[in-house]
């Protein structure tokens, strides 16, 4: 979608009919520049206005909608009494087609009122051969044609306010909500999901309806898999928010580390303790992997049990080997032999009746009667080589477990003194450091628990999982016998096998998605941040519940400590990174429309989004201040090779702003 | 939105023609419906999916 002309008449600041005509052509940017209260935000609101109806900006915030005005106030003195029009005019292009939408409002003012009321709005479309369609009227028709162009549920995105964008980095689940459902949005897995979940309904119907046919056990698996899935459905939940608790568990625990490391006076016990939590650690490591270890000595283990079992059956197969009765498979082709040639190794003859060929038959009998095939010389190889290993497994078991054992003495003892540490933190430092380290004990706490809480779910989940495939095996092994009839059948399972097929799809594209715009994000963020922040920043991380984090050089968690124009500068990376993974190119087709984009950041912060930005998308649209766009600024606009719209907002006597279009080479001396 | 058109296409590859069919189908409705409501719209198809199946 690329903006082409906005008009506005009588609408907030702007008196009488002003239009801006943007930049389009590649790369591009339009610069709106004014003062505070000029009426850059007023643009801002045309452009919201004319599009989707609003009449509220995300930073009203608690602005009561009745008392934000839209028709120019002077134009309705100047009336007196009389009623106004105010209207926005807005001219874009899509997939080829020209778009102009005009909104109009009615106003009257009267005894120090005013009264604002819709007054109709008419959408003009022209195809791509200069075919110009009857005007359509109807907002709803509107609505949908615009939505097409430009998704509503996505504006907010690329529509901003500068100031206000550094939200999308707060750690609050408020803002967490809102990052997911942006990339939910832009990503169309709300469609994903709706798709997901429609199946999942459908194959409890039709299971209930293939139920219905059974007068046996079916009805009683197929609920036992419904609960199945809702008991997994509810497992994945429980893992998240469990998730969620222990990583804000360990930012805070990592905040309070911080904090209490400013604190000169606890500066020798925080060195200790550090230590022994280093130690801790090893240890802890160190007993996972014992622990992984014995694990897949288990078997063996168990076997142990049985060693004089196996001792036992051992020493009969190899008495019964040294007997020569096994193996048996050469003999009996031996004796074959003999008997079928009538004549034995020796060279003489054995004829059938003789006693000879009789001592013959008795000896097959004989071998065919001790049970004894080859499968006893592998029985007798395999306890040859496990009694061999015996020994070791039994010495390496107990080593691990001594060492085990002696490590949790270990932990106990380095447990026992951080508890002491702590404690002469509480005793010998400032009330701070007493607060901050009492807050870090019940974070540790709750790390733990919340560690045992995850462990005990993820084997649930194993469980559940395992229980799935059972009950599956089980399903089918009951609608074959009790013959319910097929077709139904092959629904129920055509509506289940689309399920999975929707479930995986929806988790690994999830995972692919969030894993990309991080790499992207953090790809662009190399670009916009300045020298430092590129240092301390490494990348931008999109965690599982869709919330940003910032990790540090150390790739560990730095957001909580970055600053407000970093901030910025990271929301608008992360943005980017959005729109262009959501499109598949390099550069997005969305208009980025930015109020005061610059009033946090540093010059080299702004040196660089301004040669950054046009290369990535569209259509870049900005509104700024005097104190954004100096003559330091301008240079930069220049030497990069944009083709560059300027606009000045004027003050007029009136209180109203007058838009002037300004000549290139005439801007240094409009700014001055 | 593109990408999410190709991935999707992508990943439904790997799955049986009818299942890939019924997926499609159950996504690209998925933005003018909510899920109850299609869920009822697509049984009917997958159904008639199903008999042909069992009639093959």
């Amino acid at each position: 979608m690329i903006l082409h002309k906005i008009v506005l008449e009588n609408f907030r600041q702007f008196k009488g009919k002003q239009e801006i005509v943007f930049a389009t052509e590649l790369p591009n940017i339009t610069i709106i520049y004014g003062e505070n209260g000029r009426g850059k935000t007023g643009l801002f609101r045309a452009l919201m206005f004319g599009l989707f109806d609003d009449r509220r900006l995300p930073q009203d915030d608690d602005i009561n909608t009745k008392d934000i005005n839209l028709v120019n106030t002077q134009a309705l003195e100047e009336s007196e009494g009389l009623p106004v029009i105010a209207s926005v005019t807005i001219v874009l292009s899509a997939n080829g087609e020209k778009y102009e939408v005009e909104r109009k409002l009615k106003a009257v003012k009267r005894n120090n009122q005013i009264a604002e009321q819709p007054y109709g709005v008419s959408l003009t479309i022209t195809d791509a051969q200069g075919n110009t369609k009857p005007p359509i009227n109807d907002p709803v028709e509107i609505g949908e044609y615009i939505g097409k162009v430009f998704d509503p549920k996505i504006k907010d995105y690329f529509l901003f306010d500068g100031e206000k964008i550094e939200r999308l980095t707060r750690a609050d689940s408020a803002q967490k909500r809102t990052v997911a459902q942006g990339i939910k949005n832009l990503l169309n897995i709300n469609d994903l999901e709706i798709a997901r979940r429609s199946m999942e309904i459908m194959r409890t119907s039709l299971n209930n309806q293939v139920g219905t046919r059974s007068q046996g056990n079916l009805p009683k698996v197929l609920r036992a898999i419904e609960d199945n899935a809702m008991a997994i459905e509810r497992n994945s939940h429980e893992r998240a928010t469990v998730r969620e608790n222990l990583d804000n568990a360990q930012l805070q625990k990592k905040k309070l580390d911080i904090e209490l490391d400013k604190i000169d006076a606890i500066k020798t016990v925080l060195e200790k303790r550090h230590e022994c939590m280093g130690q801790e650690t090893d240890i802890q490591e160190a007993q996972e992997r014992r622990i992984s270890v014995l694990g897949e000595k288990i078997s063996l283990t168990a076997q142990t049990l049985l060693k004089k079992q196996f001792q036992y059956v051992y020493s009969v197969l190899d008495n019964k080997k040294d007997a020569g009765e096994i193996p048996v498979q050469d003999k009996l082709e031996l004796i074959k032999k003999i008997i079928d040639e009538n004549r034995c190794i020796c060279g003489s003859c054995v004829k059938k009746g003789t006693p000879e060929y009789e001592a013959i038959l008795s000896w097959r009998a004989k071998i065919d009667a001790s049970g004894l095939s080859d499968e006893a010389l592998n029985v007798w190889r395999d306890l040859s080589t496990l009694i061999q290993i015996m020994p070791n497994t039994i010495e390496d078991v107990r080593r691990h477990l001594t060492d085990y054992e002696s490590d949790k003495k270990k932990l106990n003892e380095i447990h026992e003194k951080l508890k002491q540490l702590s404690e002469n933190i509480n005793e010998g430092a400032e009330e701070s450091a007493r607060k901050f380290n009492q807050l870090r004990e019940s974070c540790l706490e709750d790390i733990g628990k919340y560690k045992n809480n995850l462990t005990g779910l993820e084997a649930e989940a194993q469980r559940l999982s395992s229980e799935k495939d059972d009950l599956q095996k089980k399903k089918e092994r009951v609608i074959q016998e009790e013959g319910v009839k097929s077709e139904l059948v092959a629904a129920a399972n055509l509506a289940s096998d689309t399920f999975n097929a929707l479930d995986e799809i929806y988790q690994s594209f999830t995972e692919d998605m969030k894993k990309q715009i991080g790499d992207q994000a953090s790809k662009i963020m190399h670009h916009l941040l300045d020298k430092e922040g590129r240092y301390s920043l490494k990348r931008i991380v999109v965690k599982d519940d869709y919330s940003l984090q910032v990790n540090d050089h150390r790739d560990e968690p730095f957001l909580a400590n970055i600053s407000a124009g970093q901030r910025q500068i990271i929301s608008l990376c992360f943005i980017t990174a959005l729109a262009q993974v959501a499109n598949g190119t390099d550069r997005f087709e969305i208009p980025l429309f930015m109020d005061t984009p610059f009033g946090r950041l540093s010059f080299e912060h702004r040196n660089n989004l301004i040669r950054f930005v046009p290369q990535i998308c569209q259509q870049w649209i900005t509104m700024v201040t005097d104190t954004e766009l100096t003559e330091k600024e301008w240079d930069v606009y220049q030497t990069s090779t944009c083709k560059c719209m300027f606009y000045k907002l004027n003050s007029h006597k009136d209180g109203t702003t007058e838009i002037s279009c300004i000549p290139i080479e005439n801007v240094t001396q409009a700014i001055m | 939105m593109p990408n999410f058109n190709t991935r999707i296409e992508e990943k439904l590859r790997n799955y049986p023609t009818s299942v890939q069919d019924i997926a499609r189908r159950a996504i690209e409705s998925a933005r003018k419906l909510d899920a109850a409501k299609l869920a009822t719209m697509l049984e009917v198809k997958v159904k008639s999916t199903a008999r042909k199946e069992v009639k093959k």
